[in-house]
């Protein structure tokens, strides 16, 4: 472990040991293609210094809260990471400062200009120390393009991580490049380049089992652009920037969510709304335990975007899904109160503490909708320090059939009441008995 | 041939250790067996104190020689001898007595408050088999509606004596505290108490759930519960301090009226503690009934998502607080 925490000198050694891990836990196929001094080699050592560690201090006592990468984009001392890697810095500046340790192991205090929360990009600055940047890449590599990433995971060091490019995201509301390749928790904000050194993405997040994400460069150009066009000057309130972008971002895919044709599925005699977009995945599960005297049918659309607020708090959740109750056996009452306690219990956990959110408020009613009566829940709660943001929960349990319930939900996070209120109303307005 | 005196043996606190009666004067008291009244107190001597019959025809008490003299508690000097009159308090060795002449006077009998009062026209046995059995079978009832995993009539039956048995225990309770104030225990008037209180209970709880899913609308159901079971707790704990005391009307009032705030305030203060904890998720009225959909009022669905400014509103509100 040592010898991959040492810098400059231990370089070699780490390349030769990074090689020899990945080779061993690889197919053996894999290692016979690559000539032990390989293109991995020779990119690391061209470009390794270009990527420094970030690190985000507890102001108080100067230790770690964070750690990630970065990468210099100009020779002005700009860089860029990951919003969620400055992200507590972005939330609380009095608390947290930032730097970053560059090649030489020099520690050099750094500030944040602008945030791409959406992206999960941050423009940084620092003082010009002769840094080398990288370049963009034009346009999207073919598929199965061999990449290189690089970064600090763990406390390891500077490691370097090969992988394979496999195309943007299929369903994405936001791109995010999906690569084949174990990136670590400490890479985020490093970049993933070509042979040539060209950045292709960011590192942002991995699945595991090799399943890794990646900013495309695309977004970074579109961020750097607009850093430029203020001439680098630092944003006056990031987290109004924050709040400002994610407004825009849920509003423009609310618009048109559950408008024009929305594909339908059949529940109980009940049509209800199913993959609203591209984006959206479905799945459908039924329940049925012999020693319980009802059945279960789910139907869950989600989405995979969601916005990295900070640890225990995710803006941009999507999700809407529908669960049918049946029985045989029950009577009405029992039944009933069955239905009840899932209809409580039945809510998307979506995180965040007091010190960033209110509690819920809630609406319930007894509405007619489509042919049925429907217990509607509507239950909002406002993000204290972005104003505008609140996350919405709108349910619906069909009422007055003794043996079949149908009960329907939808979660929004990190939008505006308007959308939220809009979307629900046309959600439910998708709703119908057919008998 | 009625006693002359009594010697009394006094213990620390002043109270009779053990009492000898005096048929005879004189009379001697010492360790020696050849006394009337025998001392085991190795700092007595065989014969210390002797009790006699004046010339007067009054009773004295006399020094008979002993080695370690006879006092006055908290007195330094030594009697030799004096008159017993009403009776007198007296050391001797390390042992306290009072010697007492038996046509002393003796206070009048204490006056007593304690007058248990007649059992009520409903403590009936079968009055409390009746209620005990609603109150158990209701219980049982709710069990089987609430839980539709549990269908199994031995599941039924035992939470119907579940819920007898704790009953019978608080009304067991109950009746101690009653017994040690008067000399019957009244159980079956506290089990009553406790079923009547426990059928009045669940009765609220769903009368209120059903207001609650009939019209979820209007305010206060939770107010309305919690009021209401607080006058039944209250008529409760009134019920029992009247069976197991004497106070007077208002007073049992004021004590059970007291008793549940105090509870009521404390279980207020746990629940705040566990709302700081788990405010994130949304809190709403999820009552489902199995009522015919003609007979639920309804509201428009446009009316329903109009209504919903009032929770920006109040939400935006929250956001403003201070922290």
């Amino acid at each position: 472990m040592s010898v991959l925490r040492t810098t400059d000198s231990g370089l070699r050694g780490t390349v030769a040991l990074t090689v020899l891990l990945f080779c061993a836990a690889a197919p053996l196929r894999l290692c016979a293609q690559e000539a032990p001094t390989g293109e991995t080699a020779i990119v690391f050592q061209r470009f390794a210094a270009r990527v420094p560690k970030i690190q985000v201090l507890e102001s108080s006592t100067g230790a770690k809260a964070v750690t990630g990468s970065g990468f210099y984009v100009d020779r002005m001392g700009h860089l860029v990471t990951n919003y969620h890697v400055i992200s507590k810095l972005v939330a609380h500046p009095d608390r947290y400062r930032a730097e970053l340790l560059d090649s030489a192991g020099t520690a050099r205090p750094v500030t944040v200009l602008r945030v791409d929360v959406i992206h999960d990009l941050a423009v940084l600055a620092t003082a010009p120390a002769g840094d080398v940047p990288l370049t963009l890449a034009e346009g999207l590599p073919p598929q199965g393009r061999r990449l290189y990433s690089l970064g600090h995971p763990y406390e390891l060091g500077i490691t370097i991580v090969e992988g394979t490019y496999n195309g943007l995201m299929a369903h994405a509301l936001t791109p995010r490049i999906h690569l084949t390749g174990a990136l670590n928790p400490g890479m985020s904000g490093g970049p993933t380049i070509d042979a040539a050194g060209r950045l292709v993405g960011v590192n942002v997040a991995t699945a595991g089992n090799e399943v890794s994400f990646l900013v495309p460069a695309a977004a970074v150009s579109k961020l750097l652009t607009v850093a430029a066009a203020t001439q680098w000057a630092p944003a006056k309130d990031l987290l109004a920037d924050v709040g400002a972008q994610l407004r825009e971002y849920s509003d423009s895919y609310l618009a048109t969510m559950f408008t024009g044709d929305v594909p339908s599925t059949m529940l109980g005699g009940v049509e209800l709304p199913t993959r609203a977009a591209p984006f959206f995945n479905c799945w459908a599960d039924a329940d049925r335990e012999v020693s319980r005297p009802w059945e279960s049918v789910e139907h869950l659309c989600t989405t995979d975007d969601v916005v990295f607020l900070s640890e225990d708090l995710w803006a941009g959740v999507l999700e809407f899904g529908h669960t049918l109750f049946t029985t045989d056996e029950l009577s009405p009452v029992r039944f009933f109160s069955m239905y009840q306690a899932r209809f409580g219990d039945d809510v998307q956990w979506l995180g965040g503490g007091d010190e960033d959110l209110t509690e819920f408020r809630c609406r319930t009613r007894n509405v007619e909708q489509g042919g049925a009566i429907w217990r509607t829940v509507f239950c909002l709660r406002a993000y204290k320090r972005l104003a505008g943001l609140y996350d919405a929960v709108f349910k619906a349990a069909q009422l007055g059939r003794g043996n079949v319930g149908v009960m329907t939900r939808l979660t929004l996070s990190g939008v505006t009441a308007e959308s939220a209120e809009a979307t629900a109303r046309r959600y439910f307005a998708r709703v119908r008995w057919v008998h | 041939m009625g006693a002359l005196a009594w010697v009394e043996v006094l213990d620390r606190r002043g109270h009779v250790r053990s009492r000898h009666r005096v048929d005879a004067m004189p009379a001697l008291v010492g360790r020696g067996y050849g006394c009337d009244v025998l001392v085991d107190d190795p700092w007595i001597s065989p014969i210390h104190v002797r009790i006699y019959r004046d010339l007067d025809g009054s009773f004295k008490v006399e020094d008979a020689g002993s080695e370690n003299g006879l006092w006055r508690p908290g007195q330094t000097q030594r009697v030799t001898a004096m008159p017993l009159g009403g009776g007198v308090t007296l050391r001797a060795g390390r042992t306290t007595f009072r010697i007492v002449p038996a046509d002393a006077s003796v206070p009048p009998a204490l006056a007593s408050h304690l007058s248990a009062p007649a059992a009520e026209e409903w403590e009936r046995w079968w009055v409390g088999a009746t209620a005990g059995v609603l109150a158990g079978g209701a219980f049982g009832l709710r069990q089987l509606l609430d839980d539709p995993g549990s269908h199994r009539a031995a599941e039924v039956v035992g939470d119907a004596l579940m819920m007898v048995a704790v009953a019978a225990l608080w009304a067991g309770i109950w009746a101690l505290a009653t017994r040690a104030l008067w000399h019957r225990a009244r159980f079956l008037a506290h089990f009553i108490v406790v079923s009547v209180t426990a059928l009045v209970m669940m009765a609220v709880v769903s009368a209120v759930e059903y207001a609650a899913f009939i019209a979820p609308g209007v305010p206060g159901f939770q107010g309305a519960f919690v009021v209401l079971s607080f006058a039944v707790a209250t008529a409760m704990v009134y019920s029992h301090l009247t069976i197991a005391t004497a106070l007077s009307k208002p007073r049992a009032v004021a004590i059970s009226t007291a008793v549940i705030f105090g509870l009521a305030a404390l279980a207020t203060l746990v629940a705040d503690e566990d709302r700081a904890h788990g405010g994130s998720m949304p809190q709403f009225s999820a009552e489902l009934k199995p009522l015919r959909s003609t007979i639920i009022p309804t509201q428009d669905t446009s009316d329903f998502f109009a209504g919903l400014k009032e929770l920006k509103t109040s939400v935006d509100s929250l956001a403003r607080e201070p922290e």
